[in-house]
């Protein structure tokens, strides 16, 4: 395929609203046109709201936009990382981020309450993102040379550090009691629960910001398609600009990964399938690509939360069970198998 | 603008091993220097020390006068180009969009008019119009590293007369028939433009016939310097290659037999 970037922007803008109102509306309880537009208009006026205008202000609205926002960014991530590492299975979690995210949470699921932390709503977040430092700190300062950076050291080291945090979480949900271990399971299957207006407002705030530090290294990333020496003689300083872009990367998925857990597969397949659509052209590619994750991730947390209601699915499973059939489909047809 | 190279007792020592010894010539617009030597002899690492990719250890490299460490990477990349061996593309691509992305060290986000009629006058010179559709990787060798060769020369093509150009054994994969095709078109643009260009190249007959001035590098050192009548004989090729070569006359030509 290959068709027009701007006329993709343009429908992929008018689908991310359609996508993000009609997640909205189903649920445990289902929220009609009418409740919506009477919510936003007492909201406007500060009248007082009913219940199912409350479930949408609350708890409805917040979780699609988390769900959106966070989808995409790691749909960035995975882009910006396959760019970089000049290889389509790169996921932005490789360098150790989300592993390293995950056992940040479970030490605070296990140990939280016996380290006497506070309880707050932003205490597990923060282990959480602490973690995925910590990976990616270790990743980074492993694979350091005073040459510059080895990439394919990289990405052996994420992959060894990954298997030792995956065990690390492991070891914790082993000594953990059965409630505890059953949250582990669930936070490092992601899941939007969590959502609310301070945490939305948190993800959204870094995915506009990331998005602005990326735009301007677009080009420049793209030129790391014809290999580094190449981009290099096209003018790109290439150390520095691999410092940013992983950088960015690191800093936008530990913070989104903090609040929803482990989502697996996004970052892989969702740059897979924009360039399926959209052929090579670059033009538009950032901006496009976040909004067909946020669109994939809004309508994976839709089924996780109507497939079997009132109950929820954890957020990865569905990501995977629509994730894998959709890309080998893809693989098949771009005869890449 | 045309660009002279000078390059003053350059060494180059890499992770404290030195691969280049005191090398000093210079280059003069519209001629073709070729760098010649066996494996390891240091050709690439002079090519890569004069594209900035490597730092010079002592001596210095001179572009114009000004001393190549004091150019910025991103302003040399408006004036100097590089083709190297072979180019595999991590993502599939369009020709035309290949060929585009020797533009990008001009403009900012959008390409303008110029750089868009750079493009096309560079697809129909390379002779790449009926491919410009085509993904990179359903062309031959020989038509991909067309369309490189097309992408660094439309690097340097807004430059009316003058450029600098380097290619890293740009033959290494085409057949006699292609590597024929290339040197004629190489030869055609240096003159035209008035390229500054240097190229490593391993083929010493088809180096001997289509460049204008050679060096020959042995175990770092620059062994001999000079037009092709100073340097076309058995005696500097046996030592630089340690060969048992004599030379053939052909009517004007000049051939070694190894």
């Amino acid at each position: 395929m290959g068709i027009n970037p701007r006329f993709i922007l343009f429908l992929f803008l008018l689908c991310s609203v359609f996508i993000i109102f009609f997640s909205a509306i189903f649920g445990a309880v289902s929220i009609d046109f009418s409740a919506m537009t009477n919510a936003l208009s007492k909201l406007v006026f500060k009248s007082e709201l009913n219940l199912t205008e409350r479930i949408f202000v609350e708890l409805r609205l917040p979780r699609v936009l988390l769900a959106f926002s966070t989808g995409a960014i790691l749909a960035l991530g995975g882009s910006i990382m396959q760019s970089l590492f000049r290889n389509p299975i790169v996921e932005p979690g490789l360098i150790g981020t989300s592993s390293g995210a995950a056992f940040g949470a479970a030490v605070f699921i296990v140990f939280g309450a016996s380290l006497n932390v506070q309880m707050t709503a932003f205490a597990l977040p923060v282990f959480a993102f602490l973690g995925a430092l910590l990976a990616s700190i270790l990743v980074f300062s492993f694979s350091y040379q005073k040459t510059g950076m080895n990439v394919l050291g990289i990405l052996l080291i994420g992959v060894a550090l990954n298997a030792l945090f995956i065990s690390g979480i492991g070891f914790l949900s082993y000594i953990s009691r059965d409630p505890q271990a059953r949250s582990i399971t669930f936070w490092s299957l992601g899941s939007l629960s969590g959502a609310n207006w301070q945490n939305t407002f948190v993800v959204w705030v870094t995915l506009a910001l990331s998005f602005a530090g990326l735009t301007p290294l677009n080009k420049q990333l793209q030129l790391f398609s014809l290999g580094e020496e190449n981009a290099l003689y096209l003018g790109v300083n290439v150390s520095q600009l691999r410092i940013k872009v992983m950088l960015i990367n690191v800093i936008m998925v530990s913070i989104a990964t903090a609040f929803v857990g482990v989502i697996s597969f996004v970052g892989l397949i969702i740059p897979h399938i924009y360039r399926f659509i959209a052929g090579s052209s670059t033009r538009f590619s950032l901006i496009n690509t976040a909004m067909l994750g946020g669109m994939f991730l809004c309508s994976a947390d839709l089924l996780a939360r109507v497939l079997f209601a009132p109950a929820e699915l954890p957020i990865g499973v569905v990501t995977s069970l629509v994730g894998v059939p959709v890309f080998i489909i893809l693989l098949k047809r771009t005869h890449v198998l | 603008m045309s660009f002279d190279v000078q390059f003053h007792h350059v060494s180059v020592d890499i992770a404290k091993t030195r691969i280049l010894n005191d090398i000093s010539f210079s280059m003069k617009p519209g001629l073709l220097t070729m760098v010649l030597g066996a494996n390891g002899s240091g050709k690439s690492t002079l090519l890569k020390t004069l594209a900035k990719n490597i730092p010079v250890s002592s001596g210095e490299v001179m572009i114009n006068q000004s001393p190549l460490s004091k150019i910025q990477l991103s302003d040399f990349a408006k004036y100097r180009a590089v083709l190297t061996q072979q180019t595999t593309m991590s993502f599939q691509m369009k020709v035309e969009e290949i060929v585009l992305m020797g533009r990008y060290p001009h403009f900012n986000q959008v390409p303008n008019s110029i750089d868009l009629k750079l493009v096309e006058e560079a697809l129909k010179l390379f002779e790449l119009d009926e491919f410009r559709n085509r993904k990179y990787d359903t062309l031959s060798g020989g038509e991909q590293q067309r369309v490189q060769f097309a992408r660094v020369y439309v690097q340097i093509a807004h430059i009316t007369i003058g450029g600098i150009l380097l290619l890293d054994e740009p033959l290494t994969f085409l057949d006699v028939k292609h590597q024929v095709s290339f040197l004629h078109l190489l030869r055609k643009i240096v003159l035209e433009k008035q390229l500054t260009c240097l190229m490593v190249i391993h083929d010493i007959n088809l180096a001997m016939n289509y460049g204008d001035y050679f060096l020959f590098l042995k175990d770092g050192e620059l062994l001999a310097k000079g037009l092709k009548s100073e340097v076309q004989n058995a005696d500097l090729i046996n030592m630089v290659f340690e060969l048992n070569a004599t030379m053939i006359q052909h009517k004007d030509l000049n051939f070694f037999s190894f």
